[in-house]
């Protein structure tokens, strides 16, 4: 939701800065002006698909200064939340695409959430322009559970001839839970819970054995009030290489979700170059980099087409998972 | 604590904050005199213009409006004999009488006096009482959970009205209201027609500006077309100045009905449902009971005025209390305050303190420093306030539908807010013409999708199997207390309290 403060606040900012952009730009423009481009021309929206004060809507905030800077023009920031970033995408999706209206988002709303639910949109009517971080993905669980690993917390359950109970709030989670429970032949007893803050009382309050979590782990593990078991991605996690990792476990697949930014299909390839170009300082940006920290997010910038790949190998992971789930259920 | 607070301090013990949180005591005082318009109106329109603030600071400023609104009902229940807000009807009792009598100065100054003790007795309790409560609430599990949050749910056909069929209608389409929505279990959307913007359910804001501020302004539409339209009344002139002292007797008294006042409105505030009215109506009672000298209440006595505005204050942080330790909120004002915590990121309840601790011990210095911005505002604001009751209606309402619409539009970005917010306008103005509850409308709305969410996890967690009760014996306590409400109020058929005075359909919107 941004906030007329904010929008007012932003823009004078901006003009303050126009000013200075302008004579960069003169300067910039009289040395080299074979590399003028005429993108972009106007404001450029930035939709995060996610109330304020979220983990995405704060690092794009981050980046707004840099990234207006680097455009010469101003850049908003609109909130549009709901649906775990369906109808912004929604919105996004039907919008011209001259690459002044862009998505930010969770890239499980755009890579799993056709697959699994009901949406609008397919992942085929956006462009992937670049990959701004990567949630830290992983599992954990109270300190009083008698098992420290994943294995040893399925020794348990079957010894103890139960399911194994989770706390389950989106389609990440489920899949992720899913498959593992396939591969290792438990029962699973999911709790629904109601958002990262339900999941974190669910585990402290001892109600489940485990629980995936975006990040909100992080601390927590951090200050002795609960312990990681493994990263829910295939490989290891940035801010705690130590923890094993779905590979480690002996797993084919991980989960992984990223930040992304997206335009709507159609747009031109060397308009989403620039807009590319431009996102990268602002990644690599002081600002941006201690929202990560504080979130535990990897602010790792990735250029259009390694973009594109993580995000079509983010499909295809999920594709694979759902398939061999589907071939579970068929059994 | 104490480091806690030092913490908290250096973010929140700044003039901004304290410039935000004496702007929202000054916008309730505002609202609260306008007859016709109360505070919880003033927080569900101001709530969407938080956003950009930090959540202490959001969250003191609203806790801020609803501590103005609290006390500036009373001026204009002193000067104009007409409550700005449901829980002031007892203040005019005497309050208006001493204005008769050329003492208006003494009974606002009296007014402002209560509210400000009851205002800070009442949130130094919530600050001693919250986080031992929390510690204790953090052993609860969904079972007790379920158990609390049933119980609140019944209770609160303690304070139906007039009809209580009418009430339980409003009641149930409120959790009606609140199934729309993605299911928790399966991930699936249900009842939302396919309608995106429907998937995390109809949102709180197009419900609470809709029914609350906008449905206001149709009835007071719907009043000037019918002719009977209120020109604002104009206050007895004359002042006696020698009326206006205080002799040592008389405060005597006057301290001793705030200090029982500010107790009693702690205790109501802290059940769920009660609320601020029957709070100074219980301490007028108790006041009166125990005077001198009964026969001089209702003739203009200041310890009246006291006792009302006492208590009504101190229900203002005390209905905090199960917000911030259990996550439950008990009237209208809070839930629209637990809205606000959720959208800023922070879940009321036992884990509050211990993932934010920083924010809530900010939200206290806030709401210290709103007390401070009460005898502000008090002191200097009564003659603003006097021009304030008196300005027009067609100036103030055009400004309010503005702001409802920026408001219902804030919190999607998305036309679709509006449009709805503009049908729960028409829905809250047939509530209001047909005399059906609010306050069972919202809470059921609000505590919907919590009661839901820890039933169906208490049905998983104990494998749908009741003999599990007896190794939850808080959830047993609460399950029997609500078998006795749902007797007490709806079987035995007795109402509480009876307020009878001007406006009865007004009484329980606080």
């Amino acid at each position: 939701m941004s906030t007329v403060a904010e929008l007012t606040a932003t823009l004078a900012k901006n003009a303050v800065a126009g000013g200075a952009i302008a004579a960069a730009a003169l300067v910039a423009l009289a040395g080299q002006p074979a590399q003028a481009q005429d993108w972009p021309q106007e404001d450029i929206t930035i939709v995060v698909a996610y109330p304020a004060g979220g983990g995405t809507d704060a690092a794009i905030r981050a980046m707004v200064d840099i990234l207006s800077e680097q455009f010469g023009q101003n850049v908003l920031v609109r909130n549009v939340g709901g649906a775990g970033g369906g109808v912004a995408a929604a919105q996004v999706m039907r919008e011209d695409p001259d690459g002044y209206t862009l998505l930010a988002t969770n890239s499980t709303s755009i890579t799993l959430a056709p697959l699994v639910e009901p949406t609008a949109y397919s992942l085929e009517d956006f462009e992937t322009v670049a990959i701004l971080g990567e949630f830290q993905n992983a599992v954990f669980a109270n300190n009083d559970k008698p098992f420290d690993t994943l294995d040893e917390a399925i020794e348990t359950v079957k010894s103890e001839n139960r399911p194994l109970s989770f706390a389950s709030q989106l389609a990440i989670d489920r899949l992720l839970m899913q498959y593992i429970a396939r591969e290792r032949g438990i029962e699973l007893l999911p709790l629904p819970v109601s958002g990262g803050a339900g999941a974190t009382q669910a585990v402290l309050a001892g109600d489940v054995d485990l629980s995936f979590s975006g990040g909100s782990w992080a601390p927590l593990v951090n200050a002795g009030d609960a312990k990681a078991l493994f990263a829910a991605s295939h490989g290891r996690l940035a801010v705690m290489p130590d923890l094993v990792s779905m590979e480690d476990l002996g797993f084919e697949f991980g989960v992984t979700s990223h930040i992304s930014l997206h335009a709507p299909a159609g747009t031109p390839e060397e308009v989403l170059q620039a807009i590319s170009n431009a996102f990268e300082p602002g990644v690599k940006g002081e600002r941006a980099q201690n929202v990560g920290e504080a979130r535990s997010m990897d602010m790792t910038f990735r250029g259009l087409e390694e973009a594109r790949e993580v995000i079509a190998n983010e499909r295809a992971t999920y594709e694979a998972m759902l398939e061999s789930l589907g071939e579970a259920a068929d059994d | 604590m104490l480091e806690n607070f030092a913490i908290a301090a250096s973010e929140t013990f700044t003039l901004l904050v304290f410039f935000y949180v004496t702007l929202g005591v000054l916008l309730g005082y505002f609202v609260g005199a306008l007859p016709g318009m109360n505070r919880t109106t003033a927080i569900a329109v101001a709530l969407p213009f938080t956003f950009a603030m930090s959540p202490a600071m959001a969250l003191s400023f609203l806790i801020g409006i609803n501590k103005g609104g609290a006390a500036g009902s009373a001026v204009s229940a002193i000067l104009i004999n007409v409550p700005g807000e449901p829980s002031s009807v007892v203040t005019t009792y005497d309050g208006y009488p001493m204005t008769l009598s050329g003492r208006a100065r003494k009974a606002l100054n009296i007014a402002l006096f209560a509210s400000v003790v009851g205002d800070v007795i009442a949130t130094l309790i919530l600050i001693a009482l919250a986080q031992p409560l929390a510690r204790f609430a953090v052993t609860l599990g969904p079972i007790e959970l379920a158990s609390i949050l049933i119980f609140s749910i019944t209770f609160i056909a303690a304070v139906s009205g007039d009809s209580f069929f009418k009430a339980l209608i409003a009641g149930t389409l409120g959790l009606l209201l609140s199934a729309p929505g993605i299911d928790v279990e399966t991930g699936l959307p249900r009842l939302t027609f396919g309608i995106v913007n429907l998937y995390d359910g109809i949102p709180l804001l197009a419900v609470a500006i809709g029914t609350l501020a906008l449905s206001e302004i149709l009835v007071q539409i719907d009043n000037g077309w019918r002719g009977d339209y209120t020109t604002p009344q104009q206050e007895p002139g004359s002042e006696d100045p020698d009326a206006n002292r205080m002799d040592r007797n008389e405060a005597r008294r006057v301290g001793k009905a705030t200090f029982s006042g500010a107790i009693i409105g702690t205790l109501v505030g802290l059940l769920p449902g009660l609320g601020a009215t029957l709070a100074s109506f219980l301490s007028y009672t108790w006041t009166r009971q125990r005077s001198a000298d009964p026969r001089a209440f209702g003739k203009g006595a200041p310890e009246g005025v006291a006792a009302s505005e006492a208590a009504d204050n101190a229900t203002v942080p005390a209905s905090l209390i199960p917000v911030f330790a259990i996550g439950v909120p008990g009237s209208l004002s809070t839930a629209l305050l637990m809205g606000a915590f959720l959208m800023h990121g922070l879940t009321p309840g036992p884990f509050l303190f211990r993932e934010n601790a920083d924010v809530v011990y900010g939200i206290y210095i806030g709401m210290l420093m709103a007390s401070l911005g009460l005898i502000i505002v008090g002191m200097f604001g009564q003659y603003i306030l006097r021009m304030v009751i008196r300005t027009r209606q067609t100036v103030i309402y055009p400004i309010i539908v503005f702001l409802c619409v920026i408001g219902a539009y804030m919190e999607s970005g998305t036309m679709f807010g509006v449009y709805l917010m503009i049908g729960f306008g028409f829905v809250g103005y047939f509530m209001k013409k047909l005399d059906f509850s609010f306050v069972t409308f919202v809470v059921g709305y609000v505590l919907g999708p919590m009661a839901e969410l820890t039933i169906r996890q208490s049905l998983i967690i104990s494998q749908r199997n009741p003999a599990v009760l007896l190794e939850h014996p808080i959830a047993l306590i609460f399950l029997v207390l609500t078998a006795f409400s749902i007797w007490r109020f709806s079987i035995a058929g007795l109402r509480p309290v009876e307020i009878t005075q001007p406006s009865k359909a007004d009484q329980d919107r606080d």
